[in-house]
């Protein structure tokens, strides 16, 4: 192997790493542990181990820690969150590092429960801090690595609808998608949730826990798949490393159903994920609409060659985090932009007026516009217009506009 | 009312019209450039070093390989000016056909008449030397029923014009002296006047003049003079001599460079 492929299902609790297309998956604790007295770091088992000797000092919950901005003092030296997950990361990639012989990372998917505009910095200057390029560095949600796994089986697991049970120490959580054909372009929607059902996998050690998570589960497989046919169902995470406890369960998703089993499922599906970034051309081709995808498609009406056309400038299923286009276009005795917002439902398109207000009067045609639209979350464009003149016949003022859209 | 759509233009090398002191960074300022300034563009615009500048800044490979192809073959430049405007997108079609009514009506004109424009055009953009050279030509012209007193009376007092802002002040005289004679009217003696307040040789050489023109006329040049006076850049001089007479010093020295660069640049 020249370079590797990655998939990282990273989770507070714990991490699954994954190369493309290879069996071995490893499974760590999301946790950092310093040696006492040394600049040395280490995750998993030898982290667990220099606690126990009473020589490392130990970091847990590493998301969690992110997501509220921590920070973590040990020996007397303070660490920011985002200092911590990268000598995390960066521990956790030598295991296929060396497992492969070499440590150079051609694509690197990291897959999240929740993607999060902080956490996603924090990942990008991780990227910065382990010298991997941030284009080589993606961030996926659960869902979309779920997508990303079922799409990349035969046609017959995804043909209906799939869906997928995620137990771990993380919680229950359910995934559903389905294909939708017929489309101009081949649409997969796709959704998650944390069922309410959750329980601590702790309860599974004594019988009458295991029998009570037995109940809990059944009711939510009949209350989930009822009355839907289903091409296959995934079960992932620690608690269905078995199933013995899950007997009821196991009955009733295996009747008419094909359930399959993975337990590295989201760091599989980022894996594949990530090796589509190696391709020319993607082999997925369809639009995603999920969780951490845009829901709409965001256009705008121009003149190109005397003829009007629509300027996509993100399209529905594209990651939002990943969608940031800048145009640049001359304002045709036109003092304000346009954006239309198209979701999958046409009928709810609609359109977003943006004044250029504080830009100089100019004869017709002498402005040009740097338009660019990125996205702070799924739901939220940030659109910024500047005013970049005419060349040296109209020089650009550095007047910009700023909005907020909600898609 | 639309917004268009810009090509990728990646210019790294601008192109520089001098006349206008302006470099152009895309396709659309150098059809804005061809449209609002037909009387520079038409003669001996597209060269070289434009064509070549359409290549490899713009991208436009196509197109510059025609341009050269028409210009070898020697077809009509006006033609090669409007392929570029059709080229670029800039302007829509109907608007390209009135820019090359314009053009055509231009050179429908008396060739002294077009000539005349295109010096007065010189002018307007601060290019007198250009400007005067073109008058020069216009005044050998032979005579006609265009070519007649009013209209060399006109030229030669535009002459005067673009030879004063040289600060060639004896020439101006003589143009205004010409323009005098044929116009039969006593509008130049009065800028002939404000010469010799400028350069005291050709005092002596003014026309007779009444007592109560000559106050008018120093009225107005006393204005013009504390208008100069008042200028922002003068001012600006002034404080900074009194702040600082080092700085005042350097600031000024920069200015005398600027109009040095300028003058130049009208030559």
């Amino acid at each position: 192997m020249e370079e590797l492929v990655i998939g990282i299902d990273l989770c507070d609790t714990y991490t699954k790493i994954n190369c493309f297309e290879e069996e071995k998956s490893w499974t760590v604790p999301t946790v950092i542990c310093k040696k006492k007295q040394e600049d040395k770091w280490y995750v998993g088992k030898e982290a667990y181990g220099l606690v126990l000797t009473g020589t490392g000092i130990i970091v847990d919950k590493l998301l969690s820690l992110v997501m509220k901005d921590g920070t973590a003092t040990i020996e007397g030296v303070k660490y920011t969150a985002g200092e911590l997950l990268e000598k995390f990361l960066r521990e956790v990639l030598k295991l296929p590092a060396e497992e492969y012989g070499t440590d150079r990372i051609a694509q690197l998917a990291i897959s999240l429960a929740k993607v999060d505009g902080r956490i996603m910095d924090v990942l990008l200057r991780c990227a910065d801090g382990l010298n991997l390029s941030r284009q080589r560095l993606h961030v996926a949600s659960h869902t979309e690595s779920f997508v990303y796994y079922a799409m990349s089986q035969k046609k017959e697991v995804w043909a209906t609808q799939v869906g997928l049970f995620d137990l771990s120490d993380e919680g229950l959580f359910y995934y559903e998608m389905k294909v939708q054909r017929g489309l101009k372009k081949m649409v997969v929607q796709a959704e998650g949730r944390e069922m309410e059902e959750s329980f601590n996998l702790d309860i599974l050690d004594n019988p009458s826990g295991a029998k009570m998570a037995d109940r809990i589960l059944t009711s939510c497989g009949e209350r989930l798949l009822q009355k839907k046919l289903f091409s296959a169902v995934f079960l992932t995470g620690k608690g269905f490393d078995k199933l013995d406890w899950a007997e009821n369960f196991r009955k009733f998703l295996c009747s008419k159903r094909k359930v399959y089993g993975e337990s590295d499922l989201f760091a599989r599906g980022a894996a594949y994920h990530a090796a589509d970034y190696q391709r020319p051309r993607t082999a997925y081709p369809f639009a995603c609409i999920c969780e951490g995808r845009l829901k709409a498609t965001v256009s705008m009406a121009v003149k190109q060659k005397e003829r009007e056309i629509q300027l996509v400038m993100a399209s529905a299923g594209d990651s939002w985090y990943e969608a940031r286009t800048s145009v640049e276009l001359i304002a045709d005795g036109q003092d304000y932009v346009d954006l239309s917002i198209t979701p999958l439902d046409v009928k709810k398109k609609r359109t977003v007026r943006i004044p250029l207000e504080g830009f100089p009067e100019r004869p017709a045609r002498t402005t040009r516009l740097g338009v660019t639209v990125g996205f702070l979350d799924e739901n939220t464009m940030a659109v910024a217009i500047q005013d970049k003149g005419f060349g040296e016949l109209f020089p650009a003022t550095g007047a910009t506009v700023r909005q907020e859209v909600q898609i | 009312m639309s917004l268009l759509l810009c090509r990728q233009e990646a210019v790294s090398h601008p192109y520089y019209v001098e006349p206008l002191d302006i470099h152009l960074y895309s396709s659309q300022e150098l059809c804005y450039v061809i449209v609002h300034h037909p009387l520079l563009v038409m003669e001996d615009f597209v060269d070289e070093r434009l064509i070549g500048f359409i290549r490899d800044e713009l991208n436009m490979g196509g197109l510059a390989g025609k341009l050269e192809k028409w210009k070898a073959a020697g077809e009509n430049p006006d033609e090669m000016l409007f392929f570029i405007l059709s080229e670029c997108f800039y302007y829509t079609p109907s608007e390209i056909s009135q820019y090359r009514q314009q053009v055509a009506a231009l050179r429908k004109k008396h060739p002294a008449e077009f000539e005349k424009e295109r010096a007065d055009y010189l002018f307007g953009i601060r290019q007198y030397g250009k400007a005067v050279q073109i008058y020069g030509k216009v005044l050998e012209s032979p005579r006609d029923e265009t070519v007649n007193d009013a209209f060399l009376g006109k030229v030669w007092n535009n002459l005067g014009a673009a030879y004063a802002r040289l600060f060639q002040t004896s020439k101006a005289f003589y143009a205004y002296e010409k323009a005098r004679e044929y116009l039969k009217t006593e509008d130049p003696v009065e800028r002939m006047y404000f010469l010799a307040g400028i350069n005291p040789e050709l005092k002596e050489k003014l026309p007779e003049t009444a007592g109560e023109k000559r106050r008018e006329w120093e009225e107005r040049a006393a204005a013009a003079r504390e208008e100069a006076y008042q200028s922002r850049e003068l001012l600006k001089l002034e404080q900074m001599f009194e702040q600082d007479p080092e700085k005042g010093k350097n600031e000024a020295a920069k200015l005398v460079k600027k109009w040095r660069q300028e003058y130049r640049s009208m030559i």
